[in-house]
């Protein structure tokens, strides 16, 4: 989804930053001249934005604002390519993916990007640092594997044994770099990549909670309180948090009518809060069951509280007028960052959590029969 | 058929709380020079039991259907539209309509006409996968293959 931001803003003009800048990013290639042009790409905290400057006898310069720590893309075009085409097949040349943060960088190199030295980062020497612990990305490694398909005959292409033999290398790396990861995030905990470290292992590698949330209690105060490590914590908690007869956290989002609803309005009566969208058949069908429960049971104190994950309004507007739904409906139109989404940590829709007049959560993924049953044990 | 590791792009490596835990649906591509100036993209989706990903014809107010989009370059352009096999087409009681999907593997095929020898070709897809029991947020990858 990220991605796709920068995508649209590669597209969109750059905006003119009125503000001083907090970095900058100067270098010499060689002596390239026009046409030979250097871009850069980069995200922090959420906000991508894009850049491309000429080169002038090898030097150029660039400059914005971020907040915390930004990853990056910088791509060298000796032919001077138009901006958006940096994300097509000709953007594949000099590329180097780095982090930076508010620092004054310099870089200089004979001939490329690639063998370019970078000097006033200390975010790129503890990125640096970090590859050099836990080897290459798993995008270098792909690209690589690859490559060796290219390179090789066309009887061993049409091999499945040698396609083994190179995935089983594949998922060796796998392993391997997320052992790295772990003992890395063990060993610096004031470093920023401890973190991506973690993140890292915790998105692509299913590491469970009960064994990252030590490592992440360890790690400074200023990367846990960072936008990141929040966000990591959030995720991390998201199991604890909706275990049954823990508090349910509290959420507060729009209604159709654009009125803030929040679930604490709910409190003295038995609520089920149902995660859904407009666009999830499973979520859709669960719909008359829905209804003739809240039929049953609205006048014993059960209320039902709709949490879409729609993006789009009409859409959402139009299910609950087909599905002729009566109880109330929020959503912060965000699609899967819905907020109360992250916080409650659910993987896919539907999802519902059944929680009690005094606000503990008491039931989950209750569909169908079994929340006809919970519902006639509670309230009958 | 060559076959190809599949990543997804991994530069913004995003710490949102967004967690695939569940992950029913590979990628993967491949290309076939059918003569010198023409080729065939192979995207190729292998898909968990009990999933299914939905075809690239959806009405509106159905699900979220599977889209291509490929980047624009000089040395190659889009032959026609994106082909995908016969899906299964199945009256959904819950958006009243029809709605096809795939099941178990689906190859979805692009014809393209190129001007260089060695191209790349790029671009992004979106998906979405569900069962019966419930569906996962819809997903965007970003592909890139080789047609040498």
């Amino acid at each position: 989804m990220k991605l796709k931001f920068l995508i649209l803003a590669a597209l969109a003009p750059i905006a003119v930053a009125a503000q001083t800048p907090d970095f900058t990013i100067a270098g010499k290639i060689g002596n390239l001249n026009k046409p030979a042009k250097i871009y850069l790409d980069y995200s922090a905290e959420g906000n991508g934005r894009t850049d491309s400057v000429e080169l002038v006898d090898g030097n150029f310069k660039f400059s914005g604002n971020i907040s915390g720590i930004a990853s990056s893309r910088i791509t060298l075009s000796r032919e001077g390519i138009k901006d958006k085409e940096i994300y097509g097949s000709k953007g594949v040349g000099d590329v180097i993916y780095v982090y930076f943060g508010k620092e004054n960088i310099s870089i200089t190199s004979q001939d490329s990007l690639y063998n370019a030295k970078w000097t006033g980062s200390k975010v790129y020497n503890e990125m640096k640092a970090f590859d050099q612990q836990v080897g290459p990305t798993v995008m270098t490694v792909h690209h690589n594997a690859n490559a060796t398909i290219n390179r090789a005959t066309p009887e061993q292409q049409k091999d499945t044994m040698y396609f083994k033999v190179l995935d089983k290398q594949v998922q060796a790396f796998r392993k391997s770099r997320g052992e790295k990861m772990l003992e890395f995030a063990k060993a610096n905990p004031n470093s920023y990549f401890a973190l991506q470290a973690l993140a890292e292992s915790v998105s692509g590698y299913n590491l469970k909670s009960e064994i990252a949330m030590p490592i992440f209690n360890k790690l400074s105060e200023e990367l846990r309180l960072s936008y990141g490590g929040q966000g990591l914590y959030k995720l991390l908690n998201a199991h604890t948090v909706t275990a049954i007869g823990a508090i349910a956290p509290n959420f507060t989002l729009k209604d159709v009518n654009g009125k803030s609803v929040s679930l604490s309005d709910y409190k003295g009566k038995l609520v089920l809060v149902e995660f859904w969208a407009s666009w999830c058949s499973p979520c859709r069908a669960e719909s008359p069951n829905l209804l003739k429960q809240y039929a049953a049971f609205k006048d014993k104190g059960f209320e039902i509280l709709g949490v879409s994950v729609d993006s789009d309004k009409a859409k959402w507007l139009d299910a609950i007028k087909k599905d002729g739904l009566t109880w109330t409906q929020v959503s912060d139109l965000k699609g899967w960052d819905n907020d109360a989404r992250k916080v409650y940590g659910i993987s896919g829709v539907p999802a519902n959590f059944l929680i009690s007049a005094d606000g503990k959560i008491i039931g989950n993924h209750l569909m169908g029969e079994a929340l006809n049953k919970k519902l006639s044990e509670l309230l009958n | 058929m060559k076959h190809l590791f599949v990543f997804t792009f991994a530069l913004l490596l995003s710490l949102s709380a967004s967690s695939q835990i569940l992950n029913p649906v590979k990628w993967s591509y491949a290309a076939k020079r059918t003569s010198k100036t023409e080729a065939i993209l192979y995207l190729k989706a292998t898909i968990g039991d009990g999933w299914h990903i939905y075809s690239q014809s959806i009405a509106e107010g159905g699900p979220l259907k599977t889209s291509f989009s490929f980047n624009q370059a000089k040395d190659y352009k889009l032959i026609g539209k994106t082909l995908e096999p016969k899906a299964i087409t199945k009256f959904e009681k819950s958006f009243e309509m029809n709605v096809s999907y795939f099941e178990k593997a689906v190859v979805f095929q692009q014809k393209v006409k190129l001007t260089g020898a060695k191209v790349r070709i790029k671009g992004i897809l979106e998906f979405m996968v569900c069962n019966e029991q419930q569906c996962l947020p819809p997903e965007t990858v970003e592909f890139s293959i080789p047609v040498s």
